[in-house]
């Protein structure tokens, strides 16, 4: 079931009145069925795949818990990990591996032909699946206790709002909230209702409208000018943002409903000064994870510059690795990866005081920086990147008719150009304010014709500017 | 919580008076109401002579509108299935009577491809709960109803709003893209013939075996499924109420219709004449007819027949079957 989708505007309310009818020590049954249900919408067999990770993690943490010996706590917990991680391999990686290993075998003039797994790749199976690992480590650290109530712990893992595309939930911030007895907030619950018209106004208008232009040049970018693939290589960024913070703040402003507070997963990314400041802003819950359970583990920045750079080197492979079994997306966290290295190197023998670069230089020379980067995110062969990356020039000694051209190719008229203009304006200023205050708070305290004003005013613009077509969440492929 | 509720409800009902009202604007666009090309449908004749099914071949073919002495309908549209020929045929029924005459343009797909069993649907079945009841579209479903049939405007969102707009201002009417084509082709008449040459001709080619290729992968193995089901009983409710039958296949360039396998077109030959034989109706195949093939202009691309074309085939059908078109 999707957010966008006139089937969750029905589920939605339905399980919110439930959630709040049924008795404190019953809810945990509401949000377990709810989520199940949610996700068999999508795949009803691919429901097993969460039953299976749920109970493995959920046995697997107990006999952690119980286990006095290190060596055996360390077998149970190597065990969880081992078998979530094997059917993520087999879901998402086994064909990407078997294709690898043909290709270099073929290399090697060994001709064989790779075995190929047709299965359709679960929904959000990397995020429930991260969920339970981290789960299964903060019981053996020691940081939670084991839950021993296995619909409660299911629930956690399942629960509907961030079971598909995050964020990816710890279990010292999700699990007490859906044990202890939540009591209906109307702050806590009208700001939901507000951020998530702010997520779906950044998904269904700016995400769904850019993912046109975005889809048809990466389609065939061949055939489109310099201009028109430059202009899409900035296109995606802002379109990859959009619809994967819409989701997450569609996803905290429907928990929020529910008494609960999940964990911020975007700080105005594109504001950040450096690549390692925009890690700091992007994706937190995956790159939190990541920093708590590979790169502290791997020794994290306490040791040598040089193993300091292989751990940031393997933490943000991974991350790559994470996003997509192909070998661009390994590119593209090793690049994010390299990028935080030479920064720490340019850091370690900067001077003091000297060339001082103001804010916003650095703001835009990073987001080029990530603009660039996102190709490989996007482009389906290293090939394809290079292609992007390189033929943007193309036309450029004549710039009026490059540009004007150029929109002329991607089909974008006056009209067109100047809505994409004002939600682009719209975004930058939510976040610029964002930086310091909460914006939804800030408007929340205008006096109520002018806040009214402002949520109808952005529920019809969700409505009118919505493309007739609405793209997946792309973050759903993870 | 029941501040909280309260408010929700008044926004509900802000929300629903604004679509409420923009979907009734909506309705009333020249654009809704000929969205599709299912403006063909809103006036139509009380006593329909003849009338044809079919899918965009048969839209393109058939041109009834010069012809005064009988009521002439295109029921045909884009990638229209026997299927949803049979559901307009029970639909209109009332208007058919003992003389009139029903022509079921068959495409060498039209057989075997098979009707789209699962959500979401796409334009060529949405359009019909803008003419049909419930009864009749088989893959009806609520989610669907309230998107094109209850508030339309759910279910193209922008593009109401910009009718909605335009609209007040433009005095015309809106031509849907078939439209278009059908009216394409009129400045033709007294103009030399044409032929293709160079890479005009090699880009035909090209387009030709890649739809004709296309047709072929939607037929899958050529086997009789519902919609060969459906034209039996289409034939089979003719014959009970003595309403005349004629299965037609429109002309197209040599191009596509090359383009497909002798294979297939054998097995596809083969069921026509055994459904002609069956139930003894005649069959006009216009493929490859040498009249529709002196100019390339005739048709907008590779196998449709544009404004000119349509009326040169209508009027070339009329004279070969005026022996045997009943209202003719």
């Amino acid at each position: 079931m999707l957010f966008n989708s006139l089937e969750y505007a029905v589920f939605l309310p339905i399980v919110f009145a439930l959630y709040w009818i049924v008795p404190h020590k019953r809810r945990w049954l509401v949000v377990l069925l709810s989520s199940y249900y949610f996700y068999m919408n999508w795949n009803a067999k691919y429901l097993l795949l969460i039953v299976f990770i749920t109970g493995v993690s959920y046995v697997g943490a107990i006999l952690v818990e119980r286990e006095k010996n290190t060596g055996r706590k360390k077998l149970w917990v190597g065990g969880v990990i081992v078998i979530s991680l094997s059917i993520l391999f087999v879901f998402k990686y086994f064909n990407f591996v078997s294709e690898l290993i043909t290709t270099l075998l073929n290399i090697a003039s060994i001709p064989t032909s790779g075995i190929v797994l047709s299965l359709l790749l679960p929904v959000g199976i990397s995020f429930y699946t991260f969920q339970a690992i981290g789960y299964t480590l903060d019981v053996y650290r020691g940081d939670v206790l084991a839950e021993h109530h296995i619909g409660k712990y299911a629930a956690f893992v399942a629960f509907f709002p961030q079971l598909v595309a995050g964020p990816i939930e710890r279990t010292h911030n999700l699990l007490p909230q859906l044990k202890e007895e939540r009591f209906f907030d109307y702050g806590q619950a009208t700001y939901g209702l507000k951020l998530m018209a702010w997520g779906y106004f950044k998904k269904i208008v700016v995400a769904d409208t850019l993912a046109v232009y975005v889809d048809k040049i990466y389609g065939d970018m061949h055939f489109f000018s310099g201009f028109a693939r430059l202009a899409v290589i900035f296109f995606f960024s802002i379109q990859i943002y959009c619809d994967f913070s819409g989701y997450s703040d569609i996803a905290r402003g429907t928990a929020k409903l529910f008494g609960v507070e999940l964990m911020e997963n975007f700080k105005s990314p594109y504001f950040s000064t450096s690549v390692r400041e925009f890690w700091r802003r992007w994706h937190i819950s995956l790159s939190t994870w990541f920093r708590d359970y590979v790169y502290i583990p791997l020794g994290g920045n306490r040791v040598s510059q040089l193993r300091n750079a292989v751990n940031l080197m393997i933490t943000f492979l991974l991350s790559g690795l994470w996003h997509g079994a192909s070998l661009t997306f390994v590119a593209w966290g090793g690049l994010h990866g390299g990028c935080q290295v030479i920064e720490k190197q340019v850091e370690f023998h900067k001077k003091e005081g000297k060339h001082k670069i103001p804010y916003a230089v650095k703001v835009v020379f990073n987001f080029l920086i990530i603009s660039a980067l996102w190709v490989f995110f996007r482009a389906q062969s290293f090939k394809d990147a290079a292609y992007m990356l390189v033929y943007w020039y193309q036309g450029l000694n004549n710039p009026v008719r490059w540009i004007m051209g150029g929109f002329g190719n991607l089909g974008i008229g006056a009209v067109t150009a100047v809505k994409l203009l004002l939600m682009i304006l719209m975004l930058a200023v939510f976040d610029y304010i964002s930086l310091k205050k909460d914006v939804i708070n800030c408007i929340g305290k205008w006096k109520l014709p002018c806040r009214w004003a402002v949520y109808i005013g952005l529920i019809v613009l969700v409505f009118l500017w919505a493309p007739a077509e609405s793209a997946e969440f792309i973050y759903f492929d993870f | 919580m029941k501040k909280f509720l309260s408010k929700v409800l008044v926004l509900t009902m802000i929300l629903s008076l604004l679509l409420i009202g923009m979907n009734l604007a909506y309705v009333n666009t020249k654009y809704y109401k000929n969205l599709n090309d299912m403006g063909k449908f809103s006036d139509l004749p009380e006593h329909i002579d003849v009338v044809n099914f079919g899918a965009s071949h048969s839209a393109c073919a058939f041109n009834w509108s010069g012809y005064t002495q009988f009521a002439g309908v295109n029921m045909a549209l884009g990638s229209q299935t026997l299927v949803y020929d049979e559901a307009l045929f029970h639909y209109y029924f009332d208007r058919l009577d003992e003389n009139s005459t029903v022509i079921l343009e068959i495409m060498f797909k039209s057989l075997y491809e098979e009707e789209p069993n699962e959500p979401p649907y796409g334009t060529n079945i949405t359009r019909y709960y803008q003419v049909l009841k419930k009864d009749f579209i088989r893959q009806w479903n609520l989610f669907d109803a309230i998107c094109y049939q209850y508030l339309p405007v759910l279910g193209n969102r922008q593009a109401a709003v910009t009718h909605i707009i335009s609209e007040l201002s433009d005095e015309k009417a809106f031509q849907s893209e078939l439209e278009r084509q059908q009216e394409a082709g009129q400045e033709l008449l007294g103009e030399p013939t044409q032929v293709l040459d160079g890479w005009e001709e090699e880009a035909m080619n090209t387009e030709g075996k890649r739809r004709a290729g296309s047709f072929m992968a939607q037929s899958g193995n050529q086997e009789h499924g519902e919609q060969y089901e459906a034209l039996i009983r289409i034939i089979e409710k003719c014959e009970e109420n003595n309403i005349q039958v004629i299965l037609v296949t429109a002309p197209t360039l040599p191009c596509f219709y090359t383009g497909f396998d002798t294979e297939f077109m054998d097995r596809f030959y083969q069921d026509m004449a055994e459904i002609c034989q069956k139930y003894d109706i005649p069959y006009f195949d216009y493929t490859g007819d040498e009249r529709f093939l002196a100019d390339y202009r005739w048709y907008s691309d590779t196998d449709h027949l544009n404004g000119y074309g349509s009326r040169y085939f209508t009027q070339e059908f009329l004279r070969d079957n005026q022996d045997i078109l009943r209202f003719y």
